[in-house]
């Protein structure tokens, strides 16, 4: 079993992020979480995150204040592994809308 | 004051490239979770993609999030450059360690053994990529 944490910059001018922790058993993903990152009053604040903490995949938006404003569960017909893939597909696609979304939410 | 700054199409285009690099590298990392060992938790990654003949590898720099540490870079995967869109499973391998069908490959032979240390994680990308597009095989420590 491993579980490890890596953070990649996802551009040269270091305002946006990826950063991922990930937990695997035998090639089997048994928990995980994998968040976008930017840069906001010279902090690095997480945007939105896919994890599986509280024992079922979700994902977390985020506000600027960091509170977590809205919580989806993902299918529980989903595997960790499937939720994972599903969350960085997500990511990859939308990215630009949470950000956004993100800088458009002062509440 | 909020340090939101739109985002051009060709920074997006990095971005969705970084994306892809990072879900290529924890693909991989769930088939064959060696770079654990060789890449601490916690560090911070950049990611290329270099493609010689019909695979692609993944060269990995990496060091301690928030460090002025050097750079470290390895070639990390190996993947046929048609592997499925999207899908975190990647072709079985062949006794050799390549991907079934293809014979032992000079990516395999430097997965996990090339590493090049630089101040820039360009530089350290830039220092493996030179070895593995030269026409002589090297491994560390060779």
């Amino acid at each position: 079993m491993g579980e490890t944490a890596y953070v990649e910059a996802l551009e040269q001018a270091q305002r946006n992020w990826m950063r991922t922790r990930i937990m695997t058993d035998r090639g089997d993903v048994i928990d995980f979480t994998v968040q976008y990152e930017t840069l906001d009053r010279g902090r690095r604040v997480a945007v939105i995150r896919y994890d599986s903490a509280h024992g079922f995949p979700h994902i977390d938006v985020l506000n600027r204040r960091g509170n977590v404003i809205e919580k989806t569960p993902l299918p529980t017909s989903m595997s960790m592994k499937e939720a994972l893939q599903f969350g960085i597909s997500d990511i990859k696609q939308n990215w630009r809308t949470y950000r956004l979304r993100f800088f458009g939410d002062e509440s | 004051m909020s340090d939101y700054v739109d985002v051009d199409d060709e920074e997006a285009a990095r971005i969705d490239e970084g994306i892809d690099q990072m879900h290529r590298f924890l693909r991989n990392l769930i088939d064959d979770p060696t770079p654990l060992q060789l890449i601490p938790d916690g560090s911070e990654l950049q990611f290329r993609a270099v493609q010689i003949g019909d695979e692609v590898m993944q060269l990995t720099a990496h060091r301690p999030e928030d460090s002025s540490d050097p750079w470290t870079a390895r070639v990390t995967s190996c993947e046929p450059v048609e592997s499925p869109d999207g899908a975190l499973e990647r072709p079985p391998e062949n006794v050799d360690g390549a991907p079934n069908g293809h014979h032992l490959s000079r990516c395999t032979e430097y997965r996990h053994q090339l590493v090049r240390v630089a101040p820039t994680a360009q530089a350290a990308l830039d220092a493996v990529e030179a070895v593995v597009l030269s026409p002589a095989a090297e491994v560390a420590g060779s």
